[in-house]
């Protein structure tokens, strides 16, 4: 019996040209935006490789100069492009591509795409998660709104239901056929995604990664498609199943998310530019607990130098004092910039703990973090990226500093090859969110879908229970 | 005219009595009132910002005026000349707010709103500077402002109250006997436009105009900029009204009316945006970051060799004295750096630049991206008015080097109050009004002829076959 609902179903979908057609164009859209994205990502890895080539050369290419002048050149850290955003870029357009890493100053990753743009900014912009996340979710609501309200309007469900068919083996035929639907769309993607990981030699992992971005996927869609047939199994007609169903889409694909940011952002404001570069300033020079000035600490530098080296003046230590106070500044200032950005970076997790919290109001909500945390196009990813080349800078502008330490005391700073003093210094290795962290971070919004969707299906099975009003 | 009046009355009449028409109302004036509010907090957060930013250079200014004096006070004999005064001070020219800030967001997070330089270091000015620090996750998400309330929702407010406008009456049964009386079809179809979409679009206008002017602390705006935001929201909602009425022609049940609605409002607000960026990225991809920055270093590396290859020039006693023939060797060399600099900046801007003049063509493609364009120069938070603060802050910048040359003349420490005080001073020139009101009236014309393109298509509908379903009996 669940098989004859199912083909039925099916055939009165494909009929349906309205229908047919939206999920054809949806379809190639989606794909053309996930090849466009594969593109994208194809050109910024490329990009990224010929910059890091450039950097390094010119690192190079200084060849003996002063030491402290090279860590105030400095070097620049590119961020990774994972090769997922070609499905679900997230964040990254809002998050700098590189950072610049120099001498005394810890600095925001800069040269977001976003940047310098115009009023066509303001739109989201179609990418293949966007195509699932808001326009999929109104295909379904068009496939569904009428099943049962417009075929009680038609008087066939009457019929239906007096041939002895059970209301929740009508409304499970209805899922089970529909939800094939959103399975094959889904696997177009999937497939498609997967042919391009295979073409770019992509590790195991981000294989696991797709498929788990699809499972979240799923939910969400089949959670619109239960929520769709819940509502069209409650309304005498489809006109208000379909109102309905449009004001839910509206407020949970478009409202809640666009809102919950921005209310999170109240809760837990963060602070301005100038404002931050004012606090960490302060903490550089009164300590950061505010009472430790910059010159108390250096008089208490010189005397450790001169107790550690047993010596009454700094003239005769037997390393360069600039060195030390270059590598004892270093260490304040980095941990004064620590300091600021972990405040900083802790707000951003507690709004987005506040946004999550949010997720029963919008399935969407858990489903870009989500889709953002296993396309490494999150804030986590980006985090990881910084606290790499913090580490990078840090250790090579020390590296440095300890070459000034070694120069002759007393005398100008001696010009050394920079080049190999910091060759054994690693480089940012990137790419450092592993599976197992990104699954400790996303599990609890798995779970949020999987929650959705049992509430959701759950709901779907109570309006069934109610189908004999229709009728 | 009689007979005009006489459908717009009842027309009125009805939308009263509609139960839904009230719950929309109050829904949409809530939605209003807190977009207004917050675009009023992200405003009086950036002025604070600016605030701070004017106190903490008027503090380093303060110190640097003091240790100029203290300098003065151990070397008896030291003069100062208004040129190293400029030139030992800190600027930080800034982009004010506009009044209406709080309309649009729009691009004020995507552009520095500040710049802080020294005379003699600026090299690229904006290269490193972030213009906020907020959630990326915010950014992605998109700002929940006036602009965003009626680009988006706006129109569906007005299409939920005016969708089944003719075909309500269809389905009612009573278009035959409306059409039955001796008022032509286009009357009618008028006189319901008029009453239902025009007071529909009124009253949700008001209630918009109402926030901003409550909540949105915009309070002192002009009555021109007033005037052309009124201008801009009626007609974006003339265009949604002349949609619905469309539909209405077009389409012949209660369900299909929406979903045609719908989806137009899809492809308007989401799709054609989101296709035109597309276009933009595909033919005119963001100039990359990465190669900017490195090609920046290896002109520095260059900048460095050659000045390494200079042998200093040696110097006499009294040379090294002349703190003055410093500055200028200093001044010439950055005039050197900056025109090492300049090809590779402008190599830079001059793609960015093409890039964003095709988006700003592209904008009239859509209704949605030419009032998004409109609300955000009238709120001063659109690219051009940032580009042009970025412009100025440059030519601020090399002007300041010349002023600094040109005036080198010493004066005794009793002067130092009046030197500080005649240290240039950056002030925002807004671009010229007519081009505000040029690309104010490009838009609004891009809409009209959306709106004379739905006038054909509703004008060729209106038959009376057309108005009734031509199946029934």
């Amino acid at each position: 019996m669940l098989s004859t609902i199912m083909r039925h179903q099916w055939q009165q979908a494909l009929r349906d040209q309205r229908v047919r057609w939206l999920a054809i164009a949806l379809i190639l859209a989606g794909l053309a935006a996930l090849l466009s994205g594969l593109a994208r990502q194809q050109r910024l890895s490329a990009e990224r490789a010929e910059a890091i080539r450039a950097d390094a050369e010119a690192w190079s290419r200084q060849g003996v100069v002063d030491p402290h002048g090279a860590a105030h050149f400095g070097r620049t850290a590119f961020k990774p492009i994972s090769l997922l955003s070609a499905l679900d870029p997230g964040l990254l357009d809002h998050i700098g591509s590189l950072v610049r890493l120099e001498a005394h100053k810890q600095n925001v990753a800069s040269g977001r795409p976003s940047d310098a743009g115009t009023a066509l900014t303001a739109f989201v912009p179609f990418t293949a998660a966007s195509a699932l996340q808001i326009f999929a979710p109104v295909l379904i609501i068009l496939t569904g709104f009428g099943v049962f309200s417009g075929e009680a309007a038609r008087q066939i469900l009457r019929l239906e239901l007096a041939a002895g068919i059970p209301p929740r083996v009508l409304l499970m035929g209805r899922f089970l056929a529909l939800g094939g639907g959103v399975a094959g769309v889904l696997g177009l993607f999937g497939l498609a995604g997967a042919v391009g990981l295979w073409l770019t030699d992509a590790p195991a992992p981000d294989f696991a990664r797709l498929g788990l971005l699809l499972v979240g996927y799923g939910a969400y869609l089949l959670t619109f498609l239960a929520l769709t047939l819940g509502i069209s199994a409650l309304c005498v007609s489809a006109r208000p199943a379909l109102a309905g169903l449009l004001a839910f889409w509206l407020a949970t694909v478009l409202l809640v998310p666009r809102i919950g940011p921005s209310l999170s952002a109240q809760v837990y404001p963060v602070p301005s530019v100038p404002v931050f570069a004012n606090q960490v300033s302060e903490s550089i020079d009164d300590g950061l607990d505010g009472h430790d000035p910059r010159h108390t600490r250096m008089d208490r530098l010189r005397a450790r130098a001169m107790a550690q080296y047993g010596v009454t003046r700094i003239e005769d230590l037997p390393v360069n004092f600039g060195g030390l106070a270059l590598e004892y500044g270093e260490a304040a200032t980095t941990r004064a910039y620590q300091q600021h950005f972990d405040a900083l970076f802790t707000n951003y997790e507690r709004q987005s703990r506040l946004l999550q919290a949010l997720s029963p109001l919008s399935p969407r909500l858990p489903l870009q973090g989500w889709s953002a945390g296993l396309a490494e196009t999150d804030f986590a990813a980006h985090r990881a990226f910084l606290q790499d080349a913090e580490q990078y800078r840090y250790a090579f502008v020390q590296a440095l500093n300890q070459a000034v330490v070694r120069s002759t005391p007393g005398q100008p700073r001696a010009a050394v090859r920079v080049a190999d003093i910091t060759a054994e210094v690693d480089r940012a290795a990137g790419h450092s969110v592993t599976l197992g962290e990104t699954w400790r971070r996303q599990w609890s919004n798995g779970v949020l879908l999987l929650t959705w969707l049992g509430f959701s299906v759950g709901f779907a099975l109570w309006a069934a229970g109610r189908l004999h009003r229709l009728s | 005219m009689n007979a005009l009046l006489t459908v717009v009355r009842h027309e009125l009449r009805r939308l009263v009595r509609d139960r839904a028409t009230p719950v929309l109302a109050l829904l949409f004036a809530a939605i209003c009132v807190y977009a207004a509010w917050n675009g009023q907090r992200w405003a009086g957060q950036r002025g604070e910002a600016l605030r701070q930013i004017g106190i903490d250079l008027q503090e380093s200014r303060d110190d640097s005026r003091a240790r100029a004096a203290a300098a003065a006070a151990a070397q008896p004999g030291r003069t100062f000349s208004q040129g190293s005064v400029s030139a030992s001070v800190w600027y930080q020219p800034t982009l004010p707010l506009r009044p209406l800030a709080p309309l649009a967001i729009g691009q004020a997070d995507g552009y520095p709103f500040d710049v802080r330089f020294h005379p003699v270091s600026p090299r690229t000015l904006f290269a490193p500077r972030e213009a906020s620090l907020s959630n990326p996750a915010a950014l992605a998400a998109g700002s929940f402002d006036l602009a965003f309330v009626i680009v988006y929702l706006l129109p569906v407010f007005l299409l939920a109250l005016t969708y089944d406008l003719w075909i309500g009456e269809r389905d009612r049964g009573t278009a035959r006997l409306l059409l039955a009386q001796p008022v032509p079809p286009q009357v009618l179809f008028a006189g319901k436009a008029i009453a239902l979409g025009g007071t529909v679009l009124l009253g949700l206008a008001a209630l918009v105009g109402l926030a901003l002017l409550t909540f949105g602390g915009a309070g002192g705006v002009s009555g021109p900029a007033l005037a052309a935001l009124g201008g801009t929201v009626l007609l974006y909602g003339a265009f949604w009204v002349a949609v619905a009425l469309a539909v209405n022609v077009w389409v012949r049940h209660a369900a299909g009316a929406a979903l045609a609605c719908g989806a137009i409002w899809l492809g308007v607000t989401a799709l054609l945006p989101a296709l035109l960026t597309a276009a933009v990225d595909f033919t005119h991809p963001a100039p990359s970051s990465a190669a900017y920055s490195n090609r920046l270093r290896e002109v520095e590396l260059e900048r460095q060799d050659v000045r390494r290859q200079q042998a200093p020039p040696a110097r006499s006693t009294a040379e090294r004295e002349d703190r003055n023939a410093a500055l200028r060797r200093t001044l010439t060399q950055v005039a050197e750096d900056m025109a090492a600099y300049a090809p590779v900046r402008d190599a830079f801007r001059s793609r960015e630049h093409a890039r964003r003049n095709l988006a700003h063509d592209l904008r009239f493609a859509s209704p949605a991206t030419a009032v998004q364009d409109s609300l955000e120069r009238l709120a001063g938070t659109d690219a051009a008015r940032a580009v042009a603060f970025q412009e100025q802050a440059w030519d601020f910048a090399q002007g300041l080097r010349a002023h600094v040359e040109a005036h080198l003349t010493e004066a005794p420490p009793e002067d130092l109050p009046q030197l500080y005080a005649g240290v240039s001073v950056f002030r925002f020139t807004e671009p010229p009004a007519t081009e505000v009101r040029e690309a104010l009236a490009a838009n609004a014309a891009a809409l009209l002829s959306f709106l004379i393109a739905l006038g054909t298509v509703i004008g060729s509908g209106i038959q009376r076959t057309r108005l009734v379903d031509e199946d029934a009996p």
